[in-house]
């Protein structure tokens, strides 16, 4: 049996939230570029849902655009 | 709580401007909560307003000068409300009160939507964590060659020399 790369799939979770920003960090580079999905691993539906979930962050002052 | 096919679960996350004091921050609040109630929202569930960090600096408009933030209270509320009403609730409510500093509103799901995942093991690799490099393949031992460190005197090398040259003459 493979092992299971995606995230979210390992542990159970249903819903990419946005204001789960702990999670949502491991998504990003150290500049605060989100990671491909080659990277991160994920299917391609939960890569969509962390995009998002980071962008609303970002917007909503929860997550930086960029890190120094 | 039932909630009719007609009506859409919304999630408002909001910013309120870290000046209001904590008996108008609840104000605020309460507002909010009864316009939406008017409107015919029923609540699910709410995250308290807390002041924190912005990630970045924000800035309202106010009479042609921009006032910044670092700092604001983050608060968000759930409810159920009919999807035409939710222009309304935009326009009328949010986009009129001056202490809403950001706010997001979406679509969503009636339960929760928090993930409960343990944050110790997600403590494992931090993006500032030093990668140690992977132990190195031990080396051969190099053959050493014992020195004994028992001094030998002067005389005895001479007397040693001595005796070798005199076999030598000998034969």
């Amino acid at each position: 049996m493979t092992k299971q790369t995606d995230f979210f799939k390992r542990h159970d979770v249903k819903h990419i939230d946005y204001k789960d920003v702990d999670i949502l960090k491991r998504f990003l580079n150290p500049h605060g570029r989100i990671l491909s999905r080659r990277v991160t691993g994920l299917t391609a539906k939960n890569q969509r849902a962390v995009t998002l979930a980071i962008k609303r962050a970002r917007f909503m002052g929860l997550m930086p655009y960029i890190m120094s | 709580m039932e909630i009719n096919d007609e009506r859409r679960v919304y999630e408002l996350g909001y910013h309120m401007v870290s000046t209001l004091t904590e008996e108008e921050l609840l104000k605020e609040v309460d507002s909010l909560r009864g316009a939406i109630s008017e409107l015919g929202g029923n609540f699910i569930t709410e995250g308290e307003p807390t002041l924190m960090d912005l990630a970045y600096t924000m800035y309202i408009n106010e009479g042609g000068k921009n006032t910044a933030y670092d700092k604001a209270y983050f608060g968000w509320m759930k409810f159920d409300l009919d999807p035409a009403q939710i222009s309304h609730l935009q326009k009328e409510v949010i986009d009129e009160n001056k202490n809403i500093l950001r706010h997001l509103l979406i679509k969503t799901v009636a339960e929760d939507t928090r993930a409960q995942v343990n944050l110790d093991e997600l403590k494992e690799v931090k993006s500032n964590d030093t990668i140690a490099p992977a132990p190195k393949a031990e080396k051969p031992k190099e053959e050493t060659v014992e020195v004994s460190d028992t001094e030998v005197s002067k005389e005895e090398i001479v007397k040693d020399l001595d005796e070798t040259i005199d076999k030598l003459l000998e034969e």
